[in-house]
């Protein structure tokens, strides 16, 4: 009974109606033919693609669950609650005095903090972290053509300015590379301008594949989850590549954790594999690794993409504890 | 799907003395793994018995600080000779013949013990079967009685005999003991989690194996029989990429089991670096400046 897939588990405040149609293929038309096709307007910034339009921003989030509002936690709801949404940030700090007498402070000033991660901005950039770790007092920054900086009002904890000269904060939209390709390329709904330059489907496949030698992999994956019809979002947050959802992050809670992985690969070690498994126990999602099987030895074009095969394998950690017939009765015994 | 395959090497680190192995916990803070059955609990993994497995790391730290030493006995290759066998088959003869007149002397102080009951039950025996016949009942002493009981002792017989299972060569006839070297550790890999465990050691924690929590090492600043794991310790090559999946995972196992992650490398110059990871919640943050007002 429980070695099958876990089925997707509903909210409890799914009152959000499903809009029809759920991709943002077709939209109604006041003038003329009914319905026509979307056309949606992107820019790549700074190794991101970011929709501008308020209007494009509901398109695009509302039909589909594509992208992530840049000052919110998901859904661009920066307008309603007039907070940005500081995401959990990571901290790497350094230990002056490791001993078994004085633990490490929670949350304490030990140390000096080498810089911090915001996490919601690497979505598929690695970083050298370490190198930097070891040079005293570098700060790992973003670029700083940052498209934030150029419209962001400092938060300072105390008083707030109210001035009309200043600029006024919009929250943007953010798609993942993969959501982008998808859009461009499965149904030619968007368009990715750098520079005013509409850039066609090949220029944006190397573009990305260039920021991220996984994207090609990611893709794949990204493709094959969404042709079968589930909501693919980013799995950061959870140590994986994507999260799926079944209609979407309001109505369902994200049933499937997927590591995306190349067929060839060695792939994780023991040790890796069994924190992401216990990462997807607390959090109760399953985890599936998506392996994909390449014809060609080399790296992956876009032609090739249709020759691609995916094969998943769900991973679930097995105690032989619980499956004992014979009750010794030292379930809680000494670890 | 292939996992990282774990480089082949010579197992040779179960220990099966308790002496040492509690030598080692107590006077050197090696802990180790027990990882065989216990004969009275069966079928079950939360209570495991001797061998005591030790970590490559352990191991390596064990013999480099010369606390042992690594020999091979040429003899454990082959057969047993004739006079090896034979040696073996006299211990264990002696045990029984230990074993058969220990049963027998056990027996005679038991019924020694209860002679006035055995006397006592014989009378009313020779008591019952005379007057059925109506002749008068024997005489009967304490010692006849007694003596009748003894001779009635069962002889203890192979199949009934104790039987001990060896867990350390009786007799050690071995002739040709050989130091051997060990090509651990061999990987960069492997030398940076050696170097990191005896530096951890050094600064007098207790450190066992960190699989359970997807990392390298647990980190505990006592015995873990009376401490929780402080750090989950994970060890990184120096001029490694650290992905930000890794950074999550890593982060989310040790905030839901209440330790943190010690990020710990080598450098170019045999220094060991620690960083420590650290989650800041946006709500708690925002809370504790307000309660700092």
């Amino acid at each position: 009974m429980s070695d099958i897939l876990p089925p997707p588990k509903e909210k409890a405040s799914n009152k959000w109606t499903k809009l029809h149609p759920q991709l943002p293929i077709l939209e109604e038309t006041q003038t003329g033919a009914k319905y026509c096709f979307v056309k949606l307007s992107a820019v790549y910034h700074g190794g991101r693609v970011i929709i501008e339009d308020q209007d494009n921003i509901d398109t695009l989030f509302y039909k589909g669950y594509f992208g992530k509002g840049t000052l919110s936690r998901g859904e661009p709801s920066y307008d309603k609650t007039k907070e940005a949404y500081t995401s959990s940030r990571y901290e790497f700090k350094e230990v002056t005095d490791l001993n078994p007498y004085n633990p490490i402070p929670d949350n304490g000033k030990e140390g000096e903090a080498y810089g911090d991660l915001n996490i919601d901005r690497i979505i598929s950039k690695n970083t050298s972290i370490l190198s930097a770790l070891v040079t005293s007092s570098d700060k790992i920054k973003e670029s700083s053509n940052s498209y934030e900086d150029t419209q962001h009002v400092d938060f300072d904890q105390g008083e707030t300015f109210f001035d009309d000269n200043a600029p006024k904060v919009t929250e943007t939209l953010e798609l993942m590379p993969e959501e982008a390709f998808f859009l461009k390329y499965s149904f030619n709904c968007l368009d990715v301008y750098d520079h005013n330059e509409n850039l066609s489907i090949k220029c944006l496949w190397d573009l990305f594949s260039e920021q991220d030698p996984r994207f090609p992999l990611r893709y794949v994956a990204y493709h094959y989850y969404r042709s079968k019809g589930w909501v693919v979002k980013s799995g950061l947050i959870f140590g994986g590549d994507f999260a799926l959802y079944k209609d979407g992050p309001p109505h369902y809670h994200s049933t499937y954790i997927i590591l995306v992985k190349d067929a060839d690969d060695q792939g994780l070690s023991w040790i890796e594999l069994s924190a992401h498994v216990r990462v997807s126990e607390t959090i109760a999602k399953a985890l599936i690794i998506c392996e994909i099987v390449r014809k060609e030895d080399r790296n992956l074009s876009l032609s090739e993409l249709r020759d691609c095969q995916v094969r998943e394998l769900f991973i679930k950690r097995w105690m032989p504890s619980k499956h004992n017939s014979e009750d010794s009765g030292h379930e809680d015994a000494v670890r | 799907m292939v996992i990282s395959q774990v480089p082949r090497t010579i197992l040779w680190q179960f220990l099966w003395k308790t002496s040492n192995i509690l030598y080692l916990r107590k006077e050197l803070r090696i802990v180790g793994q027990l990882e065989g059955c216990l004969a009275s609990l069966p079928r079950q993994l939360n209570l495991c018995g001797r061998p005591l497995r030790l970590m490559n790391e352990e191991a390596h730290f064990l013999l480099k600080n010369n606390y042992c030493e690594l020999l091979s006995c040429s003899d454990l290759a082959s057969p047993p000779t004739k006079q090896s066998a034979d040696n073996f088959k006299e211990i264990q003869n002696r045990a029984f013949e230990e074993q058969r007149l220990l049963v027998k002397e056990e027996k005679m102080q038991q019924i020694l013990r209860a002679g006035e009951k055995i006397l006592e039950g014989k009378r009313r025996k020779l008591n019952k079967e005379a007057a059925k016949s109506g002749n008068e009942p024997p005489p009967l002493t304490l010692e006849q009685a007694v003596d009748e009981e003894i001779r009635r002792i069962p002889e203890l017989t192979q199949a009934n005999a104790l039987v001990q299972i060896f867990t350390e060569h009786p007799v050690l006839d071995c002739e040709k003991l050989a130091p051997i070297s060990w090509d651990y550790p061999s990987s960069e890999n492997d030398k940076i989690r050696a170097t990191v465990y005896g530096d951890l050691w050094a600064k007098g924690f207790y450190i066992t194996g960190g699989e359970k929590f997807g990392g390298d090492f647990l980190v505990y600043p006592g015995d873990p029989v009376r401490f929780h794991a402080k750090y989950i310790a994970i060890c990184l090559p120096f001029e490694g990429l650290l992905t930000p999946f890794q950074i999550a995972v890593h982060a989310r196992v040790a905030v839901s089991v209440n330790k943190k992650v010690l990020l710990c490398t080598v450098n170019s110059d045999s220094r060991v670096i620690y960083k420590y990871l650290e989650w800041l919640d946006a709500k708690r943050e925002k809370m504790s400046q307000e309660t700092i007002k």
